[in-house]
């Protein structure tokens, strides 16, 4: 197998994962035109909740995909009804700095519960696990979350192309005012919405726990990333964030190979200067 | 409040003016600058207990350190000074080298310090230093590793532990070791199978100084060949395609130098890529820290690293077991590199306060500059501690400093994974493990 | 069936509407007219709760409505169709369409409905399955119209649906509003078009700087000179 070939499958498994840290980002801002900056704390509390299942209950990170996914669902859903939509009657700088409080908040607070220590799971089904086909060896922890991601995403589309809620989710999308007109409760679409986006960063962060560390401040390792991919596919866009975050993972495992590890993270942004420079509002973005 | 108030309640201070023993010798204070707070106060707190051991065993009787040959222990104070206790006076740096500057001043006029020791990060010890250089009051440093520190010209500035440079010769004289057959319970082994060498470095100062000073001074010095030179990005998301190239360079031993969240998914992909080397090292930092140890668990088997104090030292340093075994008792853990490095600080200091006979700077630096503690005093494998030139344009170094190296090995009959020192050879508490073994 | 009494209402500090009282009766079609700025539009956003009212009181069948929430107001029964192009740009048609019968659980009268607006409007069959945003300005209004019509209103409140049509076109609508009148629909239609749109009506109500300043059968307001004074000074 040609070391292209390999590397560029190496950079989709990763990318899927990014594109799956990017989904709730993505959901979240399509519904209100809001960056969640506490996205990757989300992140990190569904990585907590994985691993705590895993150390405590049953060993294995899998199990804590649902809990972990149930946990991000109130806690997107909390965020909402006790902060966020508070902030919506006040000045745009108070809804930025409003969410990043949060991320603060969590960050820190995490940080006071957990203990600034790096832990790791202590096993599992596919935690480790190696997957031989032909000359390429995969991780099996790493297929996993790529499978889980694909299949969020099309769960997650499937519900937004098909269902009322969904219908009702992008008619906010679209536009805010004229949705409420149609009868449309605009205000329970935003707690949809950051139930939604807290939920898959919680299956998000389960997901990882079989191959990566959790730490209270891992969530500001993947943050620049899934900013990125959000905004290279398009701010809002489901299908985007999909496409986006194979093109990052890709660029980012072709640039390490073929140039220098050290360039990895310039070319993405290299990557992303070109395509807003070409369409400003992203791959696949709306407006 | 009337007149008569007034005079009872100065008889009532008086009084208890009067009770304080006249006689006790006023403190020697000695500042310590510190990171307490911010990303770095855990371990700024686990310096702190380091100080506190060794200023207990100074200014208390310890009969059982003393009996092993441990001077300080019977000391009760610093005999030359009356018997004078010492007193820490701690102060946070925050991990800002302006701050940690800003204390330095207000240690020395407000507090009336005879002198100063910490900071630990190099660069807030450069301040620190800088302050203490222009006011000539002494800092004894135990805890930062930067090179130029001891290469700055700096009169009032004593290092006790090893730099970074000292720490790469640890490698190289390991390296070598093994070729001349030296290395405990193996063999000589052919230098052809360890020549190759592949560094692994985050881009950040302490990764790149580690690693250039491994490729450009070391490795063409000592006849080795480094086949790539990795830097990468830290707290990376990913870190495949870095380890991918480090296995296609097809070197011997791969050198690492990185934070403990990069070394967990290092060595994780390198097992599941099945990477064989003979060897792998890792510049103490992320490969000694507990957290690694949890994640990679047997896994670690036959994987080297770097530290200052590896606490397996008291099965052949009956002292260090000792003073180990104090600080057990007070925290429940052994003792850690960090604290270690500061229990030789205040070690110096009241040496060289016994020494001097004074609180006078002058003569501080005079006790400083002659200073001599022998090795059997130390819970590190050194010879002593004595300060000179190390190499040249260096001063004020403590020219027996080393560095240890420790080998991770898993007992498959407690499940347990163990560091056990390999270097230096005298003091190995295993047979080293080599090549290394490979994954479980 | 809808009672407006003394509604005053506006965005932030400055009143927009000082004091507005309307009626709409069953089956009635009633034309709200007035200049550009004289309040028009904020009169039904207050009715449909997307502008709190200051003051004054929203009845709709009885029950006082006033500062609802939309949603609710819509489930009532009050259906606004918004001025210019509000259709959901990125959604299809069909989409647009399912919108309009957000609030219907029905599936089948949801599709029944939408039969009904294919057939009121055979250019949208056509086009069901492109995006909203690529049809033409006739087209989006005609779409704006059948959206409001899923819902299954009993009182349609049509803002200013003229706005930026080809004379052609506007004639059309016309048309259409009075079919729908026909089927005993209940109308408030806001519009500058004062002529036109009083064709069409039984009554009317002109509206000058917030308030209301004539009022009566289309006849009175036909003849009078009140129409063209409202307008000129307005």
């Amino acid at each position: 197998m040609s070391v292209f070939l390999e590397v560029s499958i190496q950079g989709v498994l990763m990318g899927l994962t990014y594109a799956l840290l990017a989904l709730g980002l993505t959901v979240i801002f399509g519904v209100m035109d809001m960056v969640n900056f506490a996205h990757g704390e989300f992140l990190m509390i569904g990585m907590y909740a994985a691993y705590l299942t895993a150390a405590h209950v049953f060993p294995d990170p899998l199990v804590g995909v649902p809990v972990a996914g149930l946990i991000g669902l109130v806690l997107g859903a909390l965020s909402y009804r006790l902060l966020v939509r508070r902030l919506l009657q006040g000045p745009t700088i108070a809804q930025i700095f409003g969410t990043f409080g949060l991320m603060l908040f969590l960050r820190y607070g995490a940080l006071a519960v957990f203990g600034p220590n790096l832990r790791s799971a202590p096993g599992g089904l596919v935690v480790g696990q190696r997957l031989v086909l032909g000359g390429l060896v995969l991780d099996g922890a790493k297929v996993t979350a790529a499978a889980g991601s694909a299949l969020l995403f099309a769960l997650i589309y499937w519900f937004l192309q098909r269902t009322r809620v969904g219908l009702g989710l992008r008619a906010t999308a679209a536009h805010r005012e004229a949705a409420r007109y149609m009868g449309v409760d605009t205000d329970a679409m935003n707690s949809i919405g950051w139930a939604i986006g807290g939920a898959t960063a919680g299956m998000a962060g389960a997901l990882l726990v079989n191959f990566y560390y959790v730490s209270p401040t891992v969530g500001m390792v993947f943050a620049m990333i899934t900013f990125t991919t959000v905004a290279l596919g398009g701010f809002g866009s489901v299908p985007g964030a999909f496409v986006a975050g194979i093109i990052v993972g890709v660029v980012e495992a072709v640039t390490a190979q073929y140039f220098s590890p050290q360039l990895k993270l310039a070319v993405i942004y290299l990557v992303f200067f070109l395509v807003v420079l070409l369409r400003p509002h992203g791959l696949l973005g709306a407006r | 409040m009337n007149r008569g108030r007034w005079a009872v309640l100065s008889l009532i201070v008086l009084a208890a003016l009067a009770a304080v023993p006249a006689a006790a010798q006023p403190a020697v204070r000695i500042g310590v600058i510190l990171p307490l707070s911010g990303p770095l106060a855990p371990t700024g707190q686990e310096l702190r207990r380091g100080y506190e051991l060794m200023v207990d065993i100074v200014n208390n009787v310890h009969p059982e350190l003393a009996a092993l040959g441990l001077e300080v222990a019977g000391w009760e104070g610093i005999p030359s000074l009356g018997g004078a206790k010492i007193e820490l006076v701690f102060a946070d740096s925050r991990g800002d080298p302006a701050i940690g500057a800003d204390m330095a001043r207000r240690l020395i006029m407000e507090e009336n310090v005879v002198g100063l020791t910490g900071a630990y990060q190099s660069g807030v010890t450069q301040t620190v230093a800088t302050v203490a250089e222009r006011m000539g009051v002494p800092l004894v440093n135990s805890d930062s590793s930067s090179p130029t520190l001891t290469m700055l010209g700096y009169q009032w500035f004593w290092r006790v532990t090893p730099h970074d440079r000292i720490f790469d010769d640890d490698l190289f004289n390991l390296l070598d070791g093994l070729v001349a057959g030296q290395a405990p319970g193996v063999g000589p082994v052919p230098k052809e199978s360890l020549s190759r060498l592949a560094i692994v470095a985050e881009n950040t100062e302490f990764g790149v100084a580690s690693g250039d000073d491994i490729r450009n001074r070391l490795a063409p010095e000592r006849g080795y060949d480094v086949v790539d030179y990795i830097q990468y990005t830290s707290n990376s998301p990913d870190l495949t395609s870095e380890t991918t190239r480090l296995v296609n360079s097809g070197a011997d031993a791969y050198l690492f130098v990185s934070y403990v969240s990069d070394a967990i998914l290092f060595m994780r992909t390198l097992k599941l890529l099945g990477a064989s080397p003979t060897l792998i090292w890792g510049q103490d930092a992320g490969f000694t820290n507990p957290d690694f140890v949890d994640a990679i668990g047997p896994d670690l088997h036959g994987v080297l690293t770097r530290s200052l104090f590896i606490s397996k030292i008291g099965q052949v340093k009956p002292i260090a077991a000792a003073i180990n075994e104090l600080y057990r008792e007070r925290h429940g853990k052994d003792l850690s590199e960090e604290s270690a490095r500061e229990t030789l600080g205040v070690q110096v200091w009241a040496h060289a306060l016994q020494r001097a006979g004074s609180t006078d700077p002058a003569a501080l630096k005079e006790a400083l500059d002659n200073l001599y503690i022998p090795g059997e005093q130390l819970i590190t494998p050194w010879e002593g501690v004595q300060f000179g030139a190390g190499r040249p344009g260096e001063m004020n170094q403590n020219i027996h400093a080393t560095g240890m190296i420790g080998q991770y090995q898993y007992n498959p009959d407690t499940g347990e994974v163990q560091l056990e020192i390999v270097y230096p050879f005298d003091f190995a508490t295993a047979d080293m493990v080599h090549p290394f073994p490979g994954w479980n | 069936m809808l009672q407006v009494a003394d509604l005053k209402a506006g965005y932030g500090q400055a009143p927009v509407v000082r004091g507005v009282s309307l009626e709409v009766n069953a089956g009635e079609l009633v034309c709200l007219l007035g200049a550009n700025g004289a309040g028009k539009s904020t009169v039904l956003k207050s009715i449909m709760g997307t502008v709190k009212p200051v003051s004054g009181r929203v009845r709709f069948l009885g029950e006082d409505i006033t500062g609802r929430p939309t949603p609710e107001i819509v489930g009532r029964g009050i259906v606004y169709v918004p001025e210019g192009k509000l259709v959901f740009a990125p959604l299809s048609v069909e989409e647009n369409l399912r919108l309009g019968a957000y609030l219907v659980r029905d599936e089948e009268t949801v599709r029944s409905r939408m039969e009904q607006a294919y057939e009121l409007f055979p250019r949208l069959w056509e086009r069901r399955g492109q995006r909203a945003g690529t049809l033409s300005g006739g087209e989006q209004t005609m779409l704006a119209l059948a959206r409001g019509l899923m819902a299954g209103p009993r009182l349609l409140l049509l803002d200013e649906p003229s706005l930026g049509l080809m004379p052609k076109l506007v004639g059309e609508l016309f048309e259409t509003v009075a079919r729908l009148k026909e089927t005993g629909l209940a109308v408030l239609l806001v519009e500058q078009r004062a002529r036109q749109a009083l064709a069409l009506a039984d009554r009317g109500y002109v509206l000058r700087t917030g308030r209301i300043v004539a009022a009566g059968t289309r006849e009175e307001l036909l003849s009078g000179d009140t129409l063209r004074q409202a307008f000129l000074s307005g």
